[in-house]
């Protein structure tokens, strides 16, 4: 190969995997997922960030703000960064691993530490997170007008939607039902540590319903058959059908006896083979049922019948 | 420019595979290698197998997780949209529309007893429920890796989905190893429980089962069973829906495209999905040896408790209808694979003595048992 030929190889390769390092900014799996409003006594306000990814993310660098202006297009980076709060970065305590939350504290105070933000929320606030470029917005999220203090607006992930919670739950999931769940988990562990009682409760629902389809089935087959046998056409045939297994069996018997006598041909599958051949040829062959059914139709003498049973010929 | 080139180069070789890999990720993919090879060499279930073996090796693939969406977690994914079916529980149904297709219950009707060996046999899920339990696992992780011991692989998946997704891909990976291991676990807990004399027991030729009593048994065995257990609804819904196509004798097209080309399509994404699901982080740890080992401790005792039960019942049997109790290993769900053994172990004691069909009476009441266990525990706990 030429080495002019190379280079534009190198080039068209540089240029394919160029563009996967930008799309590395891309932090989809970082949500804004509970925010509550301080009682302005004891509470301060919060914001919860979910990381719902299986990998760790790093907050890091990002900047959140409650500014509207921030959300601005037409504003420079620089312009809009200078609206929003700066995570800090180096610190191990905005990693967030997976499907874990963190919790910034909305106090007004980042002197506090690094979870703490230089702004305040209030009700009908906007919240929003950016990336380290200060432009990519990550999520955002607006505080209703009539959330009180002491309760939270919390996202259901499951369901994908916005609800006020009357218990708040920072750093934990949003997940209504999954908090049911391990309700009934914890009941579990507390009153069943050895699980007898579960054993005990889900054998029984295993061996009632089998029992029931047992019991179902062995009667409905005893009745099946008792409704076979009672008719006389049926029970007929049955008889012959008998007649024939035995028949058959005993041709079975005695193919099998000779086979064994003459200790086959030593390979099984071929011994089993040529006893299917021989049953095949011994037993494969129609069986009269031994019944006739006549079926009445219309003929002369039927009609001579009919008339002789209404007394009308002489 | 240069410096432009030089960063983003830098930056790209960090996003590779090799400057993200940990050595976990690599003996997590020799173990797939290792799954494809025993498919492939040993013929090891290689349906299962060799989709979870790429897919483990998929699924350890390392890279940054920074939104490019390419993980099987990540959402927007390709591969998160496979898993779907197996986070969200539904290809196991889909599996189990394909089993009723497929299955045919005549043993089963022709001797409803054999129902209750295999709900005998679900002791193995309970058993290993309670030591899981000793063992300190929550009530939840519990009941999804006691399920293994029903020895059913979308039954177990779909439970472990619904009750400890975060292990998963252990417990299905666990499942289908030990169902492929069934002819090496269960013959020495037969011999050990069973004598010679009452492996030579000689079972009564099953009675003839009428086209309506077969039309009749996915109706009424759906009415009793999700009517008492409605949460066991999605798996035995399916399966006796996937029946009632199959013994309609109207529907044969439709069954037949349930228990093959959809069958089949659902068995190599659930399988390659829950490869991928076994990543190194979650999959290496401790809990995964655990895992394995009340494994194998929930077959033994499958095993042993269908066998047991056979042999209690053949109390109260009169001598004619006697049960020979190397059927009772079959009411786990392994189909037909733990009738298969049945089968080979009364040909080994009685060269005459074919216990094929009477094995595949508790083997598909396993299937029903197993999908029943689920739905308990799912009811109790989910």
């Amino acid at each position: 190969m030429k080495l002019s030929n190379k280079i534009v190889i190198l080039v068209i390769a540089l240029l394919t995997l160029l563009p996967m390092g930008s799309l590395a900014d891309g932090l989809q799996s970082l949500r804004l997922s509970e925010v509550c409003l301080g009682d302005g006594s004891e509470g301060t306000a919060w914001i919860e960030i979910q990381n719902t990814s299986y990998g760790t993310q790093n907050l890091g660098g990002f900047y959140i703000t409650n500014n509207p202006a921030a959300l601005d297009e037409k504003l420079t980076a620089p312009q809009r960064i200078r609206k929003m709060h700066l995570i800090p970065t180096g610190n191990p305590i905005t990693k967030i691993t997976p499907q874990n939350c963190i919790v910034l504290y909305a106090d007004g105070n980042d002197n506090l530490g690094l979870q703490h933000t230089d702004f305040t929320l209030q009700a009908g606030d906007i919240v929003a997170l950016f990336s380290g470029n200060g432009i990519d917005l990550i999520d955002s999220l607006t505080i209703p007008e009539d959330l009180t203090a002491g309760k939270s607006w919390a996202k259901d992930f499951k369901k994908d939607m916005w609800r006020v919670c009357d218990r708040p739950t920072p750093t934990q999931a949003n997940d209504y039902e999954q908090a049911k769940r391990n309700n009934k988990i914890a009941e579990f562990k507390e009153k069943d540590p050895y699980g007898i009682a579960m054993a005990i409760m889900a054998m029984g629902v295993v061996f009632s319903c089998l029992l029931l389809l047992y019991l179902f089935f062995k009667f409905f087959g005893k009745l099946f058959r008792r409704m076979d046998s009672d008719s006389a056409p049926a029970a007929a045939l049955a008889d012959t059908g008998k007649r024939k297994a035995a028949d058959d069996g005993a041709t079975v018997a005695a193919i099998m006896a000779v086979t064994e006598a003459t200790a086959g041909t030593g390979d099984e599958d071929l011994d089993i083979a040529l006893i299917a051949l021989a049953l095949q040829a011994e037993l494969a062959h129609d069986e009269e049922s031994g019944v006739i059914t006549i079926n009445p139709s219309a003929s002369p003498w039927a009609d001579k019948a009919e008339m002789i049973a209404a007394g009308m010929m002489r | 420019m240069w410096d432009f080139i030089g960063t983003k180069l830098g930056d790209f070789i960090t996003f590779t595979g090799f400057a993200c890999g940990e050595w976990s990720n690599y003996i997590m993919m020799l173990v797939g290698i290792f799954f494809i090879w025993l498919a492939i060499k040993k013929d090891f279930e290689p349906l299962l197998l060799i989709p979870i073996g790429f897919g483990i090796i998929l699924g350890n693939i390392p890279f940054k997780s920074i939104g490019l969406e390419v993980g099987i977690y990540e959402d927007n994914s390709v591969l998160n949209f496979f898993y779907s079916g197996v986070k969200d529980g539904w290809y196991p149904p889909l599996i189990f529309l394909g089993i009723g297709a497929m299955t045919d219950f005549t043993a089963l009707l022709a001797n409803p007893k054999l129902l209750l060996v295999g709900g005998a046999a679900q002791f193995g899920i309970f058993g290993a429920y309670i030591i899981a339990l000793m063992l300190g696992f929550e009530p939840n992780q519990a009941a999804g890796i006691a399920i293994i011991g029903g020895a059913d692989g979308p039954t177990a998946i779909f439970l472990s989905s619904k009750l400890s997704p975060n292990l998963m891909g252990a417990i299905a990976v666990c499942a289908y190893s030990y169902m492929a291991l069934v002819p090496v676990i269960q013959p020495f807990f037969m011999r050990l429980l069973t004598t010679k004399k009452e492996r030579v027991i000689k079972m009564k030729p099953a009675r003839q089962v009428s086209q309506t009593e077969k039309i009749i048994f996915p109706i009424v065995g759906l009415l009793m069973t999700a009517m008492i257990i409605p949460s066991g609804l999605p798996l035995l819904g399916v399966l006796f829906f996937g029946n009632l196509l199959k013994e309609s004798t109207k529907t044969t097209r439709l069954a037949k495209t349930a228990g093959s080309s959809l069958n089949d399509i659902v068995v190599i994404l659930l399988g390659l999905t829950v490869g991928c699901s076994t990543q190194a982080s979650e999959f290496l740890t401790a809990d995964t040896i655990k895992i394995f080992i009340l494994g194998a401790v929930a077959f033994a005792i499958a095993t042993c408790s269908g066998v047991l039960f056979v042999k209690l019942m053949n109390i109260f049997l009169p001598q004619h209808k006697k049960l020979n109790p190397l059927i009772g290993n079959a009411g786990v769900s392994a189909v037909p694979m733990a009738a298969r053994i049945s089968q080979n172990m009364g040909l080994k004691y009685d060269k005459h003595n074919y216990l094929l069909m009477h094995a595949m009476g508790p083997n598909v009441a396993g299937v029903i048992g197993s999908a029943i266990a689920a739905g308990a525990l799912l009811g109790f706990l989910g």
